[in-house]
């Protein structure tokens, strides 16, 4: 791997889109690990911009606070408040929130293939999260949308209404399920979230709403015929916890704050605002749902393996090498640095402390990415 | 204080024998701010020598004092009102950019909140946010725009002028003198890039002995649709700002009315209406915006002043205050899409200063403030929270021949409520002030001045009441300052007719800062957390030569020095670093030569690098700036009637630049101006 992105010399290059060659399902490759990279929020308000931090394992080196990876590879920017990142098959997702655009570029060297850029035509704009199946990419649109992309053509074939503000989507049984926030409805308490249920095959959405069993969806994550569910709450008396949605019944699994699933664990973790410095990292079971660590990962061997204030996990699908985004938190005030980068904890699987990288500002995901051969 | 004009015709005569000829409508546009009036003759006769009587009060005030009469603003080719904040020393400006733009200002790193800004004479109110945006504020319309550090040698000054840590002093075209009998009428029409169309019409007549009458009107529009390039890599383009057309108007109705020799009576009617497209900021690849912004407001007040109790004067004032802001977001991300802000906020406010002058040497002052401020929002949920505020000022004056020094001390009672909820902290404090001015050589007009203030604010409504962010927890924002300057005002030389330097230094701490602190997302909360301090220095020359019998040359200029760093704790990454968007370096400068044919103003002002994050992240860098601008003006006299022309070119080097991250500035630009005065 020697081309990721960061070590790949920046050239300014013709932006060219060339329309997709072929259709990303029908490969099948033999997928090693490369490395991953990090998707940072940026912080708009203080004009620090979206970036994308490369980490490559061969070399072990990372692109750090600079994190100008896309940048490097492009020679233009990310964009304002990218929200998401997702490979699939050849191709690198990367959704830019307030800049309305999604970037379609080739996951090794970052070269842009395509920009998709919703609003200029379509009622659903301002992109948020992916999720792929069959060959198609879904990606929720906060005007209430979700638009397929057709990976071939590298374009949105259609859009269909869902409820207020979706966020994270995934396909189970056939079916796309799609969290819907109601984000900007906060001054009513979010009253209007709900799940999105979209038949793929006829293209409807049906919505299911039941404050009870879950109460604003930010994230979904399909494992065999189960859901899990990240239910963000409202931010004060309701909590923030994972459930397993199976068939329309829903399970508590534990209060978390995000979550990755790996194999057969699922990985969570608590980082509670006002309480981080007692952020739990507890992994289940997904079949069973019984805890099989708590901590998952080993944070006294050094001071660089403890976590600040975690912002997003992952966990390398080959390798089983967890990652852990944060962002630093002043020990003398006990408040999070939100306008400065954070950084990026790797353990091994069995939880033992490897490395730090730094990362930009605001990480909020974590890509890996693999080759083919 | 109020804007009293009994006095001045004396002190006019002897300035306009000493000043060069350019002095002489300094004296009768009296731009003497409100606050730097001469309390009484009897005492302040020594203070106030040959140079024009807003000179006299620079050099001799205890603290800095800055002000731009309208004889400056004319001459110093300033354009509009973020021009005219440019050349005043200490200020950090704020700029979003164009006609349109918000405007506020930070005085010596204190931050906007900290920076009052007086109106004719009474302090504007905005209890939400608690900023004032000077973009309101049209140069058209002022006779003056000055700024004051702290407290100074002035006792007839309500409380609440004591209330924040500096001043702003905006006042209006002054009315004709009482012994003027003639009708005035000021027309003026402006034009210039980007759609800027702004008539503005006065007439003013004094009608008796007793009574003067003025009325303003002024109108705005400008489409604000300027050029910029949007930094990109290969994708570098030119683009135009969007959305962002504006039309704004206010008139305003003022009276003096003098029932006695001793006594005079100023009221004012005041309303003012905008609907602005908010152009926002600049987002890469998405165009899309659609903000938009509707602000009334009106006031009324009334300014009594008595002098029929020998040493004592008395001042009564009262005002009412309306001020409404609608925000409107069109976006189907919304529910139902739009997104709305709206505000209502009212203002009762009573004060009373008596000044009683003992002797020669001694004055004392009480001064006391009542205000009731209530404020509705549909963010701040269905409460109505209200604040009763007690300010009462007491202050002590020694005046001798090389010395004088004041003390006050600020007693501030803030008293909140809110109808059937919890309301905010209460506040209960006293606030102390001291500052002395010496004359250390008696024939010479060189001043050291120094001085020192305690002073906090409160959290404004929107920080302990906005939507969930808010918090009723919220202690008020400390700060001190501490200044030490010299002044100096050269005697006539030669061709070298006035000549007036000031450097000042400062140290100025905030403690309790309120700052929003992200939890996610969605979710803000606002706590007392920062500490900074900010420390440097600000300079002023002005100098004017004679050349000829109807030509001078004259200089102005003002550099400061700003560190202002956060000092929350060694452990962060902003630790001692420049507080965001405070340049280091800043400053301005103009040049002007008058002659009987066409008059040249040129202009220069800029600033240091700035960062959009406190701890100076490269990614959030700001270039340094300058942008040069030039100015030709003629004034044609045809018996009574003055014709005025004026035509301008700014940013005349087409510099883009920012202020604020993302809010480009226009490039360059011209406008032109025709009025007619008699």
């Amino acid at each position: 791997m020697k081309h990721l992105a960061l070590i790949a010399l920046a050239a300014a290059s013709a932006l060219t889109f060339s329309a997709c060659d072929k259709n990303d399902e029908q490969k099948k490759p033999v997928e090693t690990a490369a490395g991953f990279y990090v998707l940072n929020q940026g912080n708009a308000s203080s004009g620090v911009p979206s970036t994308l931090t490369a980490f490559d394992y061969e070399s072990g080196m990372g692109s750090g606070s600079n994190s100008c990876a896309f940048q490097n590879a492009n020679n233009f920017q990310l964009g304002s408040n990218a929200t998401d990142a997702m490979q699939y098959g050849s191709k690198l997702y990367i959704a830019s929130y307030s800049s309305d655009v999604i970037w379609v570029a080739d996951p090794v060297t970052l070269k842009v293939i395509s920009q998709i850029q919703p609003g200029n035509e379509l009622a659903g704009h301002n992109p948020r999260h992916f999720t792929a199946h069959k060959g198609k990419v879904y990606a929720s649109m906060y005007t209430g949308y979700v638009a397929e992309i057709d990976t071939t053509l590298c374009a949105i074939t259609r859009e269909i209404k869902v409820g207020p503000n979706p966020e994270g989507l995934a396909v189970s049984r056939g079916k796309l399920y799609v969290g819907n926030s109601d984000g900007m409805n906060w001054t009513a308490g979010y009253t209007d979230n709900s799940i999105s249920i979209i038949d793929l095959d006829k293209w409807t959405e049906t919505q299911w709403q039941d404050h009870s069993k879950f109460f604003n969806v930010t994230k979904l994550i399909s494992r065999g015929d189960d859901l899990f569910a990240l239910s963000m709450g409202d931010y004060g008396a309701i909590k923030s916890s994972v459930k397993r949605i199976r068939d329309r019944e829903v399970t508590d699994i534990c209060e978390a704050t995000t979550m990755a699933v790996s194999g057969n664990t699922l990985y969570t973790v608590n980082c509670v605002y006002g309480d981080v410095a007692n952020s739990k990292f507890r992994a289940f079971d997904i079949t069973s749902l019984q805890e099989v660590s708590n901590p998952f990962i080993n944070q006294t061997s050094s001071a660089d393996a403890k976590i600040d204030y975690t912002t997003a996990v992952g966990v390398d699908p080959i390798t089983g090498d967890i990652v852990i985004t944060s962002n630093y938190v002043d020990p003398a005030t006990g408040w999070g640095l939100y306008s400065d980068p954070g950084y990026a904890n790797i353990y091994d699987r069995n939880g033992n402390f490897k490395q730090r990288i730094s990362t930009g500002v605001g990480p909020v995901e974590i890509v890996f990415v693999h080759s083919y051969k | 204080m109020t804007r009293r004009k009994g006095h001045l015709p004396t002190y006019a005569a002897r300035i306009a024998i000493a000043a060069s000829f350019t002095a002489c409508s300094h004296l009768q546009t009296h731009a003497a701010p409100a606050l730097n009036q001469p309390d009484s003759t009897s005492t302040q006769l020594d203070n106030l020598e040959v140079v024009g009587k807003s000179t006299a009060r620079e050099l001799t005030s205890t603290t800095p004092l800055h002000t731009l009469d309208s004889e400056d603003l004319r001459r110093q080719g300033i354009s509009d009102i973020g021009d005219a904040l440019r050349r005043l020393p200490g200020l950090n400006v704020r700029d979003y950019g164009g006609a349109g733009g918000m405007k506020t200002v930070s005085l010596r790193g204190l931050g906007a909140n900290h920076t009052g800004v007086i109106y004719d004479g009474i302090t504007l109110s905005d209890c939400q946010g608690g900023r004032i945006d000077l973009s309101r504020y049209s140069i058209s319309t002022l006779g003056s725009i000055g700024v004051l550090e702290g407290d100074n040698n002035d006792l007839l000054t309500s409380a609440r002028v004591a209330a924040a840590a500096g001043n702003i002093i905006l006042n209006t075209q002054p009315l004709p003198s009482q012994t003027d009998r003639a009708p005035h009428l000021n027309f003026i029409a402006e034009t210039g890039s980007f759609g800027l169309v702004r008539p503005y019409i006065r007439y003013a007549q004094t009608y008796s002995s007793k009574l003067t009458l003025g009325l303003t009107a002024e109108y705005t529009h400008a489409d604000n649709r300027y050029p910029y390039i949007l930094d990109n890599g290969i994708l570098t383009a030119k683009e135009y700002r969007r959305n962002s057309r504006m039309d704004s108007g206010h008139t305003d109705l003022n009276a003096i009315i003098r029932p006695d020799s001793r006594c005079d009576i100023e009221a004012k009617g005041y309303y003012y209406e905008s609907h602005r497209e908010i152009p926002g900021q600049v987002i890469l690849y998405n165009p899309r915006c659609n903000q938009k912004l509707k602000e009334k407001n009106f006031f009324g007040q009334i300014i009594y002043t008595d002098r029929h109790s020998g040493p004592v004067t008395l001042q009564f004032a009262t005002k009412f205050n309306f001020d409404n802001s609608d925000f409107r977001d069109k976006d189907d991300k919304y529910p139902g899409g739009l997104w709305r802000e709206y505000y209502y906020q009212r203002e009762a406010y009573a004060s009373v200063v008596a000044l009683w002058n003992i002797d020669y040497h001694w004055s004392v002052s009480y001064a006391g403030d009542y205000a009731y401020n209530n404020l509705n929002s549909n963010l701040l949920g269905d409460i109505k929270p209200e604040r009763h505020t007690y300010l009462q000022a007491f202050s002590g004056r020694f005046i001798n021949s090389w010395l004088t020094a004041t003390a006050k001390l600020l007693w501030s009672i803030y008293d909140n409520k809110v109808v059937n909820d919890a309301s905010a902290k209460d506040a209960n404090r006293l606030s102390p002030s001291i500052s002395l001015s010496a004359r250390p050589l008696r024939d010479t007009r060189f001043y050291i001045r120094l001085s020192y203030k305690n002073i906090f604010r409160m959290p404004t409504f929107n920080d302990n009441y906005y939507y969930r962010s808010g918090s009723r927890e919220l202690k008020p924002e400390d700060t001190e300052s501490l200044n030490i300057g010299l002044t100096w005002g050269a005697d006539p030389i030669g061709i070298l007719s006035s000549l007036q330097v000031t450097a000042d230094m400062y140290w100025n701490t905030i403690r309790n800062k309120i700052v929003a602190i992200p939890q996610n997302a969605f979710q803000w909360t606002m706590v007392n957390l920062d500490k900074a301090r900010a420390y440097g220095a600000d300079f002023t020359l002005s100098a004017t030569l004679s050349l000829a019998a109807n030509q001078a040359l004259s200089c102005a200029g003002n550099y400061s020095l700003q560190r202002v760093q956060p000092r929350t704790s060694p452990s962060r990454p902003d630790y001692n670093k420049q507080v965001a968007y405070t340049p280091i370096h800043s400053g301005a400068a103009s040049l002007s030569w008058e002659n009987p044919w066409v008059n040249l103003t040129l202009t220069v002002s800029g600033a240091s690098e700035r960062f959009g994050t406190n701890s100076n992240l490269p990614m959030s860098r700001l270039k340094p700036y300058s942008e040069i601008g030039a100015t030709l003006s003629r004034n044609v006299i045809i018996k009574k009637i003055t014709l005025y022309f004026e035509t301008g070119l700014q940013n005349i080097f087409n510099t883009q630049y920012e202020i604020v991250s993302h809010y480009p500035m226009p490039g360059r630009r011209w406008n032109c101006k025709i009025g007619i005065e008699f």
